[in-house]
Parts: structure tokens; sequence; C-alpha cells
């Protein structure tokens, strides 16, 4: 009896500090009456009104869109260069001080170059999200590339494959594992760059409903875009766990 | 992170140096390889049995050209070889030590022949410019006449670390049939009859759709066996093949390897086993070459003359077996002595 009891307890002892936390706040919202603190309940009241589904469509949509887009053409761009610049000395050579040089970047501080290149549309969104991905998706990719085993392909030479056969037959699935690894922290990156760029002369987007929450002291709007933010970004992590588990279970024994 | 990696090198993927023949590869011999796989024991002529006449022809031409099979492994070589090795000399770098110096040898087909060496004295590396992934420094190899100079399509390499060699995102039906990607000539159905063949011949048939991490250190060995026997080469070289797998395994996958060389012998499969375990080579091989140490020249050369079918338990108590091992321990300890001095030599320049 007491031992079902424990694990019962040891079971909701995750969900004891988020709650707690949640209590307070609805607590202190409402003994406080600070501006800045809204009650929890009335942030939910917002999140019902504004995200069911006015705001999903005019905001959500185009952020996760967006989002899309930049996340699979970064990753496409750092997966591709990747694994030529891991695989050619020659490319390597040609192509590393440069986007070593554009690495080193903080990817936020290219905000005001991509909205002079491509102005405050949806293309300047894009591209910052696509630079943010690039690089850490390209670094993994170069490293998958380059630990590719010398057995591995020496096996494929053997066998009479070209040099491009065995960079997509080979170098590439054993590049894998680093790849999503590199895909996995690409996620919130792309997630940080798309709320970042539609902060900036936004006409949609999460980020812009965030802004415009805090500019008009919608106090509970602002709150009730964080949880949407926290829950998408949860969301697309789980997601991606999963994903990862299924395609890449034989990388877990090897 | 991006700029460790500049200093590989920049042909591990592509092929041997500058002296590639245009053609990439030499030339494939078609007709011998169609006599391959016509005379594999699957579809082997019996009598009152119909075989199709092409068959019969193509291997008929080949036990002509082949007329020697195992049985006369104590044969001294006549004719031309199917491989000769011919004073190869390796240098990795201009101002490295020297690895391999003047190995010269050569092997008939049917042979099979075991090369044995202290650990680290550059048998991979002779094994490597064998099979024409390695450019030598000095030398040639030669395949019936033909100068190596890139993977011929007539070998196959089985190398020490399965975990290294198998490609673990394919299940092991695909890790078998990955040699016959390149394989136009063949069909579908030829194709997975092949693999089919190869993964029985193993004793893996039931786990096809298992991927290399799911199965034991010797499953995975044989795994990379029926890989290259799929490929049905007519040299099969081994780099170490069961270093890596325990005892018990290592004994399962001997006996193996000789019932592939007997179901293959109609055709020749020729054997190149490198090993640093006198024992496994004198069990295998009809022909020992004792290599001495580093930089790597062949010491001694000897013939097995053991009776056949070899038993694990019987050949391996025989006077001969043991008088062969013990030769082969003072060949090895004299070759360690005059290798030690000049090691020393070299490790100073």
């Amino acid at each position: 009896m007491t031992a079902r009891f424990s694990s019962l307890g040891l079971r909701l002892l995750p969900l004891a500090l988020p709650i707690a936390l949640l209590v307070a706040w609805e607590y202190f919202g409402r003994t406080l009456g600070n501006v800045y603190l809204p009650p929890l309940s009335s942030v939910f009241q917002t999140l019902k009104d504004d995200w069911f589904f006015d705001h999903t469509l005019s905001d959500l949509l185009p952020s996760l869109q967006r989002f899309v887009v930049g996340y699979l053409l970064g990753s496409t761009i750092g997966i591709g260069l990747g694994i030529a610049i891991g695989s050619s000395r020659r490319v390597a050579q040609f192509l590393e001080p440069t986007l070593e040089f554009l690495r080193a970047l903080p990817a936020v501080a290219i905000i005001p170059v991509a909205v002079l290149i491509f102005g405050l549309g949806g293309g300047m969104r894009v591209a910052v999200i696509v630079f943010g991905v690039l690089f850490p998706v390209l670094v993994n990719t170069t490293v998958g590339a380059r630990s590719c085993r010398q057995e591995r392909i020496d096996v494929a030479r053997m066998y009479g494959l070209s040099r491009l056969q065995i960079i997509r037959r080979v170098v590439l699935p054993s590049a894998l594992p680093m790849i999503s690894a590199g895909l996995r922290v690409a996620l919130p990156i792309a997630l940080i760059m798309m709320v970042v760029s539609e902060l900036v002369g936004g006409q949609n987007g999460i980020g812009f409903y965030l802004l415009t929450g805090q500019s008009l002291f919608n106090i509970p709007a602002m709150f009730a875009a964080l949880f949407i933010l926290g829950v998408l970004g949860n969301v697309i992590n789980a997601g991606y766990a999963k994903l990862e588990r299924r395609w890449l279970f034989w990388a877990n024994n090897v | 992170m991006l700029g460790a990696a500049t200093e590989r090198s920049p042909d591990r993927i592509g092929k041997v140096g500058a002296r590639t023949s245009p053609a990439g590869r030499p030339t494939p011999v078609s007709a011998t390889d169609s006599s391959l796989v016509k005379s594999t024991p699957g579809d082997r002529p019996m009598p009152g049995k119909a075989v199709p006449t092409e068959g019969l022809t193509s291997m008929t031409t080949d036990l002509q050209q082949h007329p020697t099979g195992r049985s006369s492994a104590v044969q001294t070589p006549s004719g031309s070889p199917i491989l000769r090795v011919d004073e190869l000399r390796k240098r990795y770098s201009d101002d490295g030590p020297l690895v391999c110096d003047g190995l010269s040898f050569s092997v008939d087909q049917g042979d099979f022949v075991a090369i044995v060496g202290p650990s680290g004295c550059g048998k991979s590396t002779m094994l490597r410019m064998i099979c024409g992934l390695l450019e030598p420094s000095a030398g040639e190899v030669r395949l019936r006449d033909q100068k190596i100079v890139s993977p011929p399509p007539e070998m196959a390499l089985v190398f020490q670390d399965y975990t290294r060699s198998l490609y673990p995102w394919l299940s092991v039906e695909r890790n078998v049939r990955f040699p016959l990607a390149k394989r136009r000539d063949l069909s579908k159905e030829e194709k997975a009859a092949r693999v089919a063949e190869a993964i029985e011949t193993v004793g893996l048939t039931g786990f096809e759709s298992y991927h290399p991490g799911q199965l034991s250190g010797g499953m995975q060995q044989r795994v990379a066996i029926a890989r290259a026997l799929a490929f049905r080469p007519r040299i099969l070289l081994l780099d170490e093949p069961f270093a890596s797998v325990d005892a018990l395994t290592k004994e399962g996958l001997e006996d193996t390897l000789l019932d592939v060389q007997k179901q293959f012998a109609d055709s020749g499969m020729t054997m190149l086993l490198v090993t640093h375990d006198i024992d496994e080579a004198i069990y295998l091989a009809d022909r020992i070459l004792v290599l001495s140490k580093p930089p790597c020249a062949v010491a001694e050369e000897l013939v097995v003359d053991l009776p056949g079918p070899r038993s694990q338990v019987e050949t391996r108590s025989l006077p001969e077996f043991l008088r062969i091992r013990a030769h082969i321990h003072d060949v090895m300890g004299l070759s360690a002595q005059r290798g030690g001095t000049r090691g020393a030599a070299r490790s100073t320049a």
C-alpha cells in the first residue's frame, strides 16, 4: 500500500513545481494588483479569446510557415555544404575561411543587413532563420562526413562505386547521426530567429503579437504569446525526438 | 571544429593516385564472371538434371582454364599465377619509415594462402596495396598480368573490424546486396538469389531484416563475409577476419571459410588470408608466407601438407600441424631478432 502510494508520489513529483508556480502566479496576480503581473486566469482568458482561432490563423500560421521554410532551406544548404566540405579537401580549403568568419557572427546581427537586402517582408524573416539554422547543421554535417570510417569507404571502392555514389550511399548515411544532432540544435535557434525577425517591422506573427501586446500594455496578451511559444517549442522538440528515434534507431547500438 | 579536418587525405574517397587508368578499372572478365555465376553449388550440373547448355559450356571453359583445384594445393606454381606481387614497397611520406620492403610472392588460382606476421608489421598496408586501394611507393601487383591501379572487379575484401566496415543503417540483407548495386548485368531475381545464398552460406538465414547493431560480433562478421561472397569474387582477401570475435565463434567461422572454398572450388576462388594467428594460418591454408618484422618482407614460404577435410580437433593435433607451428615460431623468432635491430635503427632515423 505504502509502496504504491510512494510510486504515485514519485510520478507527481515532476509536476509539483510547475503547479506551485502557476498557483503562486494566480495568487500574487490577484493580491498584488500589479499591472505587470496579471493573474494567470486573465492570461488564459486572453489565450482563449485571441488564439481560438483568430490569431492562430493571422499570426501563428504565418510564423510557422516561415519557420518551416527557413528551417528546411537552412538545413538543406547546411547538409549540402557540410557533405561537400567534409568529403573534399579542395572545397574545404575554398569555403572554410569564409564560413568560419560568417559563423562567428551573432545570427541576430544579420537582421539589419537582411532588412536592407530583402526589405521588411517574409523574405527577410526566412533569410534570418536560414542564417541561424545553417551553421549548426553545417558544422555537424562536416564533422559527421569526416568521421566516416575509411573501411566503409574502402568497401564501397572495392565494389566499384563512383565517388559521388560513395558520398551518397556511404558518407551521407554515416554522417546522419551527427547531422541529426545538428538539426536538433538548430530547432530552437530557428524558433528564436523566427520570433526575433518578427520584432522588427513586423506585420504579423507571434513575435509581432508579443511586441504589440507589450507596446499596448496588454500584458495578458504578452504572456499569452509566451505560453504559445513555450508550447510550440516543446511540441517541436518532442516531435523531433520521436522522429529521430524512429529513423535513427540503428545509430543507438552501433 | 571546422578547421581541424583539412589534414585528412584528399583522396580517401577517390581512386588511387594519378596512375589510375582512364577506364578506371581493369577490363572486367565478363565471360569468366558469368561462369562463376553458373557453377555455384546450387546449380551445379547433376546427373539426370537438365542444365542450360550455356551454363555447362562456360563452366567447362572455366575448368579448362584452371584445371587445378584445391586438391593439388602442394603443387609448385605452374603457368602464370592469378596474382603476382612484385617488389612492393611503401612509404606513407617521403621521410616516413618504410612499411613494406620489397614484398614479392605469387598466388595460384584456387590457392588458400595465409600470410602471417607479427602485429604492426604492415600486413594491412600490404593488403590495401594488393587490392588497389593504396598506391605502392614502388613495385607492382599484377592480376593475370594486368597491373592493378584501382580495385579490380574480381576481388573482395573482408576487413578485420566489422563495426567499421558494415553499414549499420542497412539491414543484413541490404548490406549483403550492397556489392551488387553496380551490377547491371544481373536481374533483380539473380541478385536476390545470390544474396539469399550468401546469407545461407554463413548461416544467417532468418536474420535478413536485422540491423548490424542488433547482432552479436560473430554474427556481424558473418554478415561481412556474406557480403564478400555475394560479390562472387575470384579472389577473396581477408584481413584478420576473426581477430575481433571470440574463440568458439572463430572456429565456426574458420570452418565456414573452408566450406566456402570447397563450394567455390570449381570456379577457383582464391583466398588470401592475413593473420597474426599461426594456428589459424596452418589450419586454413595450403601455403603460408611468413613476414618479417617491419618493414615487412617475406621471410619464409612454406607448404602446408595436411590432409583434408580438416577438422578443428583432429587436424590441430596432427604431428605435422605441430611441426609446422614450431617451425613458424622459429622463423618468426629469428626474424623478430633481425627485425628488432633493423626497427631500432629506423626509429632513430
